[in-house]
């Protein structure tokens, strides 16, 4: 890619996280309270005072959005976060486990992985009802790890079956050593990306979940939510619908871009 | 003369996925201290894996047969513990890989690389291990070793690589190397470097080196013995000069004929 689109999802993702991190800073204000006139401060458009204008219930969109990005993240990273260790646990486990395990464990994961994620979260969510936020990420987490556990036990057969591995093994050097010194090395591209990638996958998921309702409840705001509240007629105020959508296509661009950039070989300085 | 290695009705047997297929059949042999000797034979032969079975690295998918013996400094490999042969590995007995560039780690520095050698059999002091190695790459002619020994293998060339690799596997002076095609992926001359590189050090360090070749020309370079493998089999032990010049097994003499040589000068006119 070129430097400009380097900069921009670079970019991106530093000012998501910057707004996630700074929220109340950016955003003293409660982003549920409803405006001074509740009835009088319903949809109005972008102005100076509200910069990405108000909703149905006179709440203020940029307040929201802000704080909505604290929450989306969050619930995003944790759940990236569970998806990338369970699968690395799995997956490095399986490499080295004896040949029965080994199969049976991708078994597992291969059965994990034909349910649609969509499916099994719908399916707990009806047990449990509404989650909260951090809840809510740990089911994200656990029904999407398989794909990556697959990923990465490849990766760890390669790398273990490397001749550099090879003769290391031949120089005398232990199991542990060999996991840190080959087999860590060679998977870390993977971990990169299938971190990226797991945001990039649930940040839209909490977003129609919640949208749907069955997320993450009111009126906590997040992307998912303010997409929500735009309500019935959104076409009326389009403030409502753009900026949390732009805000959601932007993000997962970006991190699909730096999973992608993760992958990608890089040259020395040398080579350059 | 008693024998630093003994291979005796070695049989090792690959799982396939319709029937297993024998890939070392009844081999016997032995290698003196000290001694140079050649395993031939073409791909396939079971020359390799003849190797791997030495240094305890077959693969899961390998099994070694009942009745197989492979005795080491008086000791059956094969009745080792995994704890025991990892201590004999990179000690006693060394491997030395064909491609020096797909062996050594890509991301650890070389110098590092010599020095792991040193430090998983023991030394404590990283400071020694690294002078250890910085004085082994100096020997095995890396230019500005000390230098060197912080470049990581990309950034050396194949020979200097494969030089690297003789640094490792002779670092702790063991009594066998096993030198697996240790100069098929380099250039011609480069591999006349290697080879009486690796035949200096041999001499030094009283090493025996079993070397796994395709190539007839190493073997009568470096080998004072040969042993020739075909389907598993060994078909031919000779001293080197019989090879060559008394041949006893047909298949010998089919190696012996496909080696390339240079044509008779046309007489002028």
């Amino acid at each position: 890619m070129s430097r400009v689109g380097r900069l921009l999802a670079y970019g991106t993702v530093a000012a998501v996280l910057g707004a996630a991190l700074a929220a109340p800073v950016l955003a003293p204000r409660d982003p549920n309270a409803l405006g001074d006139d509740p009835t009088r401060d319903r949809r109005l458009a972008p102005s100076v005072q509200h910069p990405l204008g108000t909703d149905d219930l006179s709440r203020d969109v940029y307040g929201r959005l802000i704080h909505g990005t604290r929450v989306s993240v969050s619930i995003a990273l944790i759940a990236a976060a569970l998806i990338v260790a369970i699968a690395f646990a799995w997956g490095t486990t399986a490499a080295f486990a004896p040949a029965w395990l080994r199969g049976a464990m991708m078994i597992f994961a291969d059965v994990v992985y034909s349910v649609p994620r969509l499916l099994v979260v719908l399916s707990v969510l009806t047990f449990t009802g509404q989650l909260a936020p951090a809840t809510l990420a740990v089911v994200l987490g656990l029904a999407g790890w398989a794909p990556l556990s697959r990923i990465l036990y490849r990766a760890a057969v390669a790398a273990r079956r490397a001749p550099s591995t090879e003769s290391a093994m031949a120089l005398g050097v232990g199991r542990v050593r060999i996991a840190f010194s080959h087999v860590l090395p060679a998977l870390r591209p993977h971990l990169v990306e299938g971190a990226c990638m797991a945001v990039a996958v649930v940040i839209p998921l909490e977003a129609a979940l919640t949208y749907f309702g069955i997320g993450v409840p009111r009126p906590t705001a997040t992307w998912g939510r303010l997409l929500d509240d735009a309500g019935a007629d959104p076409l009326g105020a389009w403030w409502l619908v753009v900026f949390p959508s732009a805000v959601i296509a932007a993000t997962v661009m970006a991190m699909n871009y730096l999973a992608s950039d993760a992958r990608a070989p890089r040259l020395t300085a040398e080579a350059k | 003369m008693t024998a630093l290695l003994e291979v005796e009705n070695l049989r090792v047997t690959y799982a396939g996925a319709q029937r297993d297929v024998a890939a070392v059949a009844g081999v016997s042999f032995a290698v003196a201290p000290g001694e140079v000797v050649a395993l031939v034979g073409e791909s396939g032969s079971g020359k390799t894996a003849t190797a791997l079975a030495i240094i305890g690295l077959l693969g899961e998918s390998a099994r070694i047969e009942p009745g197989s013996a492979i005795r080491f400094e008086g000791r059956d490999l094969l009745r080792l513990g995994e704890p025991e042969f990892r201590d004999l590995r990179g000690r006693r007995i060394a491997m030395v890989f064909q491609d020096a560039g797909a062996a050594l780690n890509p991301v650890m520095r070389v110098g590092e690389q010599v020095a792991e050698a040193a430090l998983v059999h023991g030394e404590r002091d990283k400071a020694r291990a690294r002078a250890m190695a910085v004085a082994m790459l100096d020997r095995v002619g890396l230019p500005d070793a000390a230098r060197q020994a912080r470049a990581y293998p990309h950034e050396l060339s194949g020979g200097m690589k494969q030089r690297v690799m003789l640094a490792i596997a002779l670092l702790l002076k063991p009594s066998l190397v096993i030198a697996d095609e240790p100069t098929s992926a380099l250039d011609v001359t480069v591999q006349r470097q290697v080879l009486s590189l690796l035949l200096e050090l041999q001499r030094e360090s009283g090493t025996a080196v079993l070397m796994i070749t395709h190539d007839l020309g190493v073997v009568a370079e470096t080998c004072s013995r040969a042993l020739v493998m075909r389907r598993g089999e060994l078909v031919e032990s000779a001293t080197v000069d019989d090879l060559f010049h008394a041949p006893r097994h047909a298949y010998t003499r089919e190696l012996l004929a496909a080696m390339p040589r240079l044509a008779r000068p046309v007489p002028p006119g």
